[in-house]
């Protein structure tokens, strides 16, 4: 609290112009006492010169006076030379007067007497004794405190002599000199006192002037400590501030500048807070908005012992649409997907008033979630779940295009399914996988079972590199026959897992994950170089053997994989019509533009196109015609219901299709042999399943070959496989 | 206020002096002392306790006070003498000796003066003077103290006569000396005699033997200096006379007082009495050698 009070602007200003004020005061305090000393000491010392000079002018006169008297009383004893008299007259004023010397010169200038017993000096010239030269007048001289006076001796109006004598005025002029020093002293004295009262005359007023200034200073600056206050509660979250000054002076400018500042920063902040919590693409909530609301909706779910609802969607074949269709149709797609969830809430209105509101936010790619507070029962969840599949199943219209998507949801439910949000959002994204495994446009509620899958899963993701480093993949063939006369025209290359842990793991358990990820591309091209490698060697033994491939619908749209087949195909010299590629209806429908383009550069290089599980799929008989197919696989279930005497009119109508529009045909699944001869009977085709030959290795496929018969040549029109 | 008028003032104050002198005359005589001197203040001073003692015994002859005169030379104390004025003269054998030759007073007792009874007169000169003799002093200056001093004006000047020289007196001693004769200059006293001779002033000085002996009088280390050259016959030292103004019976009155002083009983009055110690009768040859004296002679 001390320090921003002292660092205090009026404080500084009071500050200042105290040092500044003080300085002045000072210099001029020096000034003015160096002048009234000056003056003092000028007045006392001219002064003193004048008592001095007035006392030597009374001494000048008293020595003359004085010189004048003895010379007076010397004249008679001079006329006679009377030394003795003369010394007595010298003698008498010596002891009377402080006299340094006195002596009575000659007119020729030399001594007569200098007032002793015995004259030494007599006779001795004046200019030895005396610094003055006689005259006919009195002449004086002052050598520092001594007087010396040279006074004619006149008789009968001629110099009969000089009188010489020098009076010594030191203890005159000392006392002057002392009583000059007192005068100074008391002078000093009198100048501290009148300095003193003048600090004390001074001080009150400058005291008077700070205290003024510091409360001007403070009034001045009264505003900008507000808005330093505005500031700092600005700073410290007080949304409710505003810094427009009803002054117009630079205060109020100041204050105008920090409104605008204020409100950009506002701008800023919500624009920041946009960005840090809401999906720019969809201006639904971020992540990071769900993050705290779920963890929020969590301690408020545990403290009124509520259930929460979390349900996480996930578009299926969203990738299809980025990859075939670009990212701005994808992005334009999740834009409207997330428009059609938003608009589908607030029809269902589904809120509480006890509660929260239902929260819709796009974690990120096509992942969406919703949080569900206030659910009471599961089915609830399970409800919105199915309007949600609904609404998402609608094919969507994007600038002129149809696209079709549908969406897995998994569903989780607190305190069911996990206590903390990380487990609430995990177990819903495991729950989503597990709805999209299980066929998409599915929704599952969470389940431990699941976990377990997921782990598998994520085992399967990470061990496909290492499969494919150490040749852990192999292919199994299983033979396609022409059920007309039972040879072997072709197999199916199978892909198998040799763990060297786990042993051979089910296709079930690996293949679904690669085409769901991005490993389908390379496993793809193995499988790929692999059979064309199998099928070369088949071919020596069986000229006109075809193998096939299974290309899904996420390696369909890759342009690597259709490039990478072509390539195959040439640089290996496959011979035409010996590599076939089977593909679903879904996938082909999908994207029938794309898919009809590559399956167009496939056909032209010699790659058999194969329809496979015909007539399982969402499928239009136009694109038969469309797409460049050769044949057609028709679904196991269709054969599985084919019974000696039942109406087997579906496969019989399919294969009268085909034969119309020219195509080959595949039954697969057969079993048994009352299935096999059904589907002979309803015509040429050729066949595949249990009932025929199981999977093989390549070296049983090869032995398989070796056994049959070599082939009858009489068979050029047969339709290969 | 009413002030007096002049002319009341003026016949008041003649009024008082006319009473005045009217009684003087008719009931009281003034003894006289006198003496030729110089130096009147000084002179008064030493002679005044005498007169004062000494009117006491004549006051049977009229006299009630006495006065004491000074006279700057002999001429002047002899005409006074011959008016009748004085009654008692103090003097050197000198003056002594003129006023007894011209029969104007007549000594009666000898003065122990200086605790001199008798003195004589000296002439020196600087020890390093080449002057030996008196006739060595032709064409040189002689300080004398005064005229009217008997051992350094009289005797000297009588030496200088009977060695065969001619004196010249001289105004002041810067004056220059005739070459063929002595010249002389007054010093007024023995101390500027002794400092004239000593400072070169004067080639030989002229003194008393009581100045030359007696200590503290004249600077010792002076007189060191100073090689005496001729010393004069000796003479009393002063006389006391009386003149025929006074009456026979106060005459031989006044001279027994004098010689009734008792030297210790009146040491204090003698002292006073210039320096004096006993006052003696006259001796057998004194009035001889007065008379004998060539008092004419001198200049």
């Amino acid at each position: 609290m001390s320090s921003p009070l002292k660092r205090s602007l009026p404080r500084r200003l009071t500050t200042s112009f105290a040092v500044m004020l003080v300085f002045l005061t000072s210099i001029h305090f020096i000034l003015l006492a160096n002048g009234f000393r000056q003056y003092s000491r000028f007045f006392i010392d001219s002064g003193n010169a004048h008592l001095v000079s007035s006392l030597k002018e009374q001494l000048e006169r008293d020595a003359s006076l004085l010189s004048g008297a003895l010379a007076a009383r010397l004249d008679i004893p001079l006329y006679h030379l009377d030394l003795s008299e003369i010394g007595a007259h010298l003698q008498q004023i010596r002891s009377n007067r402080n006299l340094d010397y006195v002596y009575l010169f000659s007119p020729d200038g030399t001594l007569l007497h200098d007032g002793s017993e015995t004259i030494p000096d007599f006779n001795r010239p004046l200019a030895e004794l005396v610094p003055l030269t006689p005259a006919d007048h009195l002449q004086l001289l002052w050598k520092n405190e001594r007087l010396h006076v040279l006074q004619p001796v006149d008789t009968a109006e001629h110099t009969a002599g000089h009188l010489a004598l020098a009076i010594n005025f030191a203890s005159a002029l000392d006392g002057l000199a002392i009583h000059n020093a007192q005068f100074q002293a008391t002078a000093s004295a009198k100048e501290q006192q009148m300095l003193s009262q003048m600090i004390l005359v001074t001080l009150l007023p400058l005291l008077l002037t700070l205290w003024i200034v510091y409360r001007f200073s403070h009034h001045l600056f009264k505003p900008l400590q507000q808005l330093a206050d505005k500031s700092r509660r600005f700073g410290e979250g007080d949304r409710s501030v505003h810094f427009n000054m009803a002054q117009q002076d630079e205060i109020g400018q100041l204050g105008h500048a920090l409104e605008q500042m204020r409100c950009s920063l506002e701008q800023s902040h919500r624009h920041t807070h946009q960005l840090a919590y809401l999906d720019s693409l969809t201006q639904l909530p971020n992540r990071h908005w769900f993050q705290q609301s779920l963890d929020s909706l969590l301690q408020q779910a545990q403290q009124h012992d509520r259930r929460l609802g979390v349900l996480f969607i996930d578009l299926d074949h969203f990738k299809e649409v980025n990859d075939t269709a670009g990212h701005e149709m994808g992005d334009l797609l999740l834009f409207e997907a997330a428009a059609r969830l938003r608009n589908l809430l607030l029809e269902l209105d589904l809120s509480d008033p006890n509660s929260e509101d239902v929260l819709l936010a796009r974690l990120g790619g096509d992942e969406f979630v919703i949080l569900y507070p206030g659910l009471e029962r599961g089915e609830q969840a399970a409800e919105l779940a199915r309007h949600i599949a609904t609404t998402l199943d609608e094919p969507f219209l994007i600038d002129g295009r149809y696209f079709s998507i549908s969406s897995s949801i998994g569903i989780t439910v607190y305190p069911d399914d996990g206590v903390t949000s990380s487990a609430i959002l995990k177990h819903a994204d495991i729950a989503m996988y597990a709805a999209k495994q299980s066929g998409r446009n599915q929704y599952a509620f969470f389940s431990p079972r699941m976990n377990q899958q997921l782990q598998q899963r994520i085992e399967v993701l990470q061990g496909v590199h290492t499969a494919l480093e150490q040749g852990q993949f192999y292919l199994d063939y299983q033979p396609i026959l022409d059920l007309a006369d039972g040879r072997i025209r072709g197999a199916e290359a199978l892909l198998r897992w040799q763990h060297p842990e786990r042993g051979l793991i089910p296709p079930g358990q690996f293949i679904p994950t690669i085409e769901d990820s991005d490993l389908i591309g390379p496993v793809t091209e193995w499988v790929a170089r692999q059979a064309v490698q199998d099928l070369l060697l088949l071919q020596q033994q069986q000229p006109g053997f075809a193998v096939s491939i299974n290309i899904s619908g996420a390696a369909l749209h890759q342009k690597t994989t259709r490039d990478f087949l072509i390539k195959l195909k040439q640089s290996q010299r496959v011979p035409d019509n010996g590599l076939h590629v089977e593909l679903t209806e879904t996938s082909m429908m999908r994207h029938l533009d794309d898919c009809r383009q590559t399956l167009q550069q496939w056909k032209e290089t010699g790659i058999n196109i194969w329809v496979d599980d015909f007539g399982t799929g969402y499928s239009s008989l136009s694109y038969l015609h469309q797409l460049p197919i050769d044949g057609l696989k028709i679904d196991r279930s269709f054969v599985r219901e084919l019974k000696p005497g039942s109406n087997s009119s579906l496969v019989a109508t399919i294969m009268t299709l085909a034969d119309m529009m020219q195509l080959k045909v595949v039954t697969e699944g057969i079993e048994t042999r009352d299935q096999r001869d059904c589907i002979t009977r309803l015509g040429p085709c050729f066949g595949q399943g249990f009932g025929l030959y199981r999977p093989m290795s390549l070296a049983a496929l090869q032995a398989l070959l070796e056994r049959e018969p070599s082939a009858p040549d009489d068979t050029p029109t047969r339709p290969q496989p | 206020m009413n002030s007096p008028s002049l002319f009341s003032l003026v016949f008041t104050r003649m009024l008082l002096c006319c009473l005045l002198l009217t009684s003087g005359h008719a009931s009281a005589k003034t003894l006289v002392l006198a003496q030729i001197g110089d130096r009147p203040k000084k002179d008064f001073r030493q002679l005044r306790p005498m007169a004062d003692a000494m009117v006491q015994v004549l006051a049977p002859f009229g006299y009630d006070q006495a006065d004491v005169q000074i006279y700057p030379d002999r001429p002047q104390l002899e005409n006074a003498i011959r008016e009748g004025r004085v009654h008692w003269i103090t003097e050197t054998p000198l003056t002594a000796a003129r006023l007894y030759q011209q029969q104007l007073a007549t000594p009666i007792a000898r003065k122990r003066k200086r605790r001199q009874h008798a003195y004589q007169s000296l002439i020196y000169v600087r020890a390093d003077s080449p002057i030996q003799t008196l006739s060595d002093l032709t064409g040189q200056l002689i300080a004398l103290e005064h005229r009217n001093s008997f051992s350094s004006y009289f005797l000297p000047l009588m030496a200088l006569r009977d060695a065969g020289l001619s004196s010249v007196h001289l105004e002041t001693p810067r004056q220059a000396v005739p070459a063929d004769k002595v010249g002389y200059a007054f010093s007024r006293n023995e101390r500027n005699n002794l400092l004239w001779v000593d400072k070169g002033i004067a080639a030989a000085g002229a003194l008393n033997d009581g100045d030359w002996q007696t200590p503290g009088r004249l600077p010792a280390k002076l007189l060191q200096n100073m090689r005496i050259i001729h010393h004069s016959a000796l003479y009393p030292r002063a006389f006391e006379l009386l003149t025929d103004n006074l009456e026979p019976e106060a005459r031989q009155a006044l001279q027994q007082a004098l010689l009734a002083l008792d030297p210790s009983k009146d040491s204090q009055l003698l002292m006073q009495y210039e320096n004096s110690s006993h006052i003696t009768p006259l001796g057998p040859h004194d009035l001889q050698q007065l008379r004998s004296l060539d008092v004419e002679t001198l200049p």
